[in-house]
């Protein structure tokens, strides 16, 4: 295996890594908003 | 009208008169069992008889959502109908009104949505229930923030038959739907769930407004002519909704629900997010496609260099006629690893190779074979050439003629075709022939190396046939000057070596001996050149050179027991004095008396007489 295909292996794994953590912080700060936008104000 | 205190059936105590509309009484209760307030609601239809009350009631019983009362129950009490449903605590949404609350949009939003979802549940059960009557006293705000749609009093299930209107909420279909029936005209305008729609969006033109709209000034005042601070979205929406035509409005309320959804798309903030997403997951499948990209490329030098490596490898096989030529090739060919660098071109190569080392080693069925499989790949003068010369020398004439013919009609005027009827003329033995033939092509080819090669060396095996050997050996090495092969070489010292036998003329056993010895410097020399060296050196009488040859063939016999290595190493064992000899005419004796009668014939009568001689003298007794 030369550095090349490690350095492929290596991105290929960021790339996942960097999407699986993209997409869980996304979809909090989106189900953050979304709650906030659902919510309105406080009318209890 | 029924008492405080009062309880009905055992289950329900009448508590107090919390109000009465138009459709009827209402009471506030409280459920004995349940244990929990109640609200008993007196219908004052006369138009219906109690079976079709109880239907409808029935109906609503099945009904089961957060945004909407439980019924509870339908009872007949003194001749007045009572429906029994949840206690809602809250206000209503015209109470807020009244009030003068402001309402954010954030709340006007969520009660919306949720508006939207208890409509889009009734207008979607079986049998499917109209409201009818939505306005802001019928929704109530819980104490927990939530909407609760009330007052099922005039809802239509499958019917078109209007049985009340709040007239400034009521879409113009059921207003006039109404008046049809007030008058007792049969009506022609069906109302549908877009009635609700209407509704709705006037209850939430109101609430923003604040200005009681009138169907009979149709159409109000925009909500933009409105100080609302509301958004232009939501705006939008309500307007929608409150269409005069049920055509222009939402067809449903999911419909409207979806819109309302919609809206945060058109938030900044929300824009930012779905940017933001984007953004990450194209850098992500970017960074991904170049990392397998960078993979499949690091693969593809492994796999190159890989090859270059075992390529190089076979071509230094191939410079040096080594036998290991065939499996090499072969082991580079069956890789399926090396399907993606291994074109046509190379395959080819590497085919010929395979075929020319078989060749000359005469093995010239597998040369053949060797030589198709690279003209299946690349066709060319040569290769035909080669393949053709193949075929003759394993003695296929015919399929060889073939091959002329096809060389003639895809090459006009190929030299190829005289040197491969040339090389026809040889193996016919008609050598004056192959002769002429060589010569005049010779001398009509003048850069062209390859050809000039083959022709030297047809023309020098014909020589060699007809026992001009000088002239041979001149051909064959004006065969060499063109490219130097180990067949050549091999092919000089033998014709060296047979001058030399016929001459008794220790020079040519000399350059017998160089020739095969710059064979075994460069080249893989093969068992017979190994003999043929230490031969020429003996018949020379160079002493200098015995234990060299000595040395060579024991190499040799550690490859493979070869009783013509051994007899040629008892002769020179003999000549050097060594005290192995016995011991290796035992070894000879032994190996000689293995063989076939074929194997036998093989061994020449006086090398082998030379030997017998030898191992009197030795072991002291004969050979058996």
């Amino acid at each position: 295996m030369n550095s090349t295909t490690i350095l492929g292996i290596a991105m290929i794994s960021a790339g996942i890594i960097l999407f699986a953590v993209s997409q869980l912080l996304l979809r909090r700060w989106i189900k953050k908003y979304n709650e906030e936008w659902m919510e309105g104000a406080d009318t209890k | 009208m029924l008492n405080n205190g009062l309880i009905i059936d055992n289950i329900y105590q009448i508590i107090s008169e919390i109000g009465s509309g138009g459709m009827g009484v209402i009471y506030l209760g409280y459920h004995l069992r349940l244990r929990k307030y109640i609200v008993l609601k007196k219908l004052k239809d006369s138009r219906k008889d109690i079976r079709q009350l109880r239907n409808e009631v029935d109906i609503l019983k099945g009904l089961h959502h957060s945004y909407l009362p439980q019924v509870y129950d339908f009872i007949n009490y003194n001749g007045s109908v009572y429906t029994v449903i949840d206690y809602i605590e809250g206000y209503d949404l015209k109470y807020y009104i009244d009030n003068n609350y402001q309402i954010t949009e954030g709340q006007l939003i969520k009660w919306l949505r949720q508006l939207c979802e208890v409509l889009d549940y009734l207008h979607s059960h079986n049998p499917q229930v109209l409201h009818s009557d939505i306005k802001p006293a019928n929704i109530i705000i819980t104490t927990n923030g939530d909407i609760c749609l009330i007052d099922f009093g005039i809802s239509l299930y499958n019917t078109n038959v209007i049985m009340g209107l709040s007239m400034n909420y009521s879409s113009p279909e059921q207003l006039y739907n109404y008046d049809c029936e007030m008058q007792g005209i049969p009506s022609t305008v069906n109302v549908d769930s877009r009635t609700d729609i209407f509704s709705l969006g006037v209850t939430l033109y109101h609430v923003m407004t604040r200005y009681t709209p009138s169907i009979k000034n149709y159409p109000p005042p925009p909500i933009s002519e409105f100080d609302t601070g509301y958004s232009e979205q939501l705006q939008d929406i309500i307007q929608k909704a409150m269409s005069y035509q049920p055509a222009d409005r939402y067809q449903s309320a999911r419909q409207m629900l979806k819109a309302v959804d919609n809206m945060k798309k058109q938030d900044a903030r929300y824009k930012g997010y779905v940017i933001v997403q984007i953004l990450s997951s194209l850098f992500c499948v970017m960074l991904i496609i170049g990392g397998v990209l960078m993979v499949y490329d690091g693969m593809s030098k492994t796999v190159t260099s890989s090859f270059q490596k075992e390529y190089s490898e076979f071509v230094s096989l191939v410079s040096k006629g080594s036998p290991e030529i065939g499996e090499k090739g072969r082991e580079i060919l069956n890789n399926s690893d090396y399907r993606s660098v291994l074109d046509d071109d190379k395959k080819a190569d590497i085919f010929h190779a395979i075929g020319d080392y078989y060749y000359d080693n005469e093995d010239y069925y597998n040369a053949a074979y060797n030589y198709s499989d690279c003209l299946s790949l690349k066709k060319s003068e040569i290769n035909y050439r080669d393949y053709t010369m193949a075929l003759i020398s394993d003695n296929r004439i015919d399929e060889a003629k073939n091959e002329i013919q096809k060389i003639q009609s895809e090459y006009s005027s190929s030299p190829v075709v005289s040197l491969l009827n040339a090389d026809i003329c040889y193996k016919t033995k008609d050598y004056k022939n192959a002769v002429s033939l060589t010569k005049s092509l010779i001398q009509s080819l003048s850069n062209d190396s390859e050809n000039l090669y083959t022709a030297n060396y047809i023309l020098g095996k014909s020589l060699s046939a007809l026992n001009q050997s000088d002239k041979a050996i001149e051909a064959y090495e004006a065969a060499r000057q063109q490219k130097e092969t180990a067949l050549i070489l091999r092919t000089i010292g033998s014709e060296q070596l047979k001058t030399a036998e016929q001459a008794d003329y220790s020079q040519e056993y000399k350059n017998a001996y160089n020739t095969f010895k710059l064979l075994d410097e460069k080249y893989c020399a093969l068992t017979d050149d190994i003999i043929n060296l230490a031969q020429s050196a003996m018949l020379a009488g160079d002493n200098s050179q015995y234990d060299f040859c000595k040395n060579k063939l024991l190499d040799e016999t550690a490859k493979n027991e070869d009783c013509r290595v051994y007899i040629m190493l008892c002769m020179l064992s003999d000549a050097t004095s060594d005290n192995q000899t016995e011991g290796y005419l035992k070894k000879t004796r032994e190996l000689y008396n293995s063989l076939s009668q074929q194997e036998k014939s093989y061994i020449s009568s006086e090398s082998l007489a030379k030997t017998k001689e030898l191992y009197r003298q030795y072991c002291g007794q004969e050979w058996e």
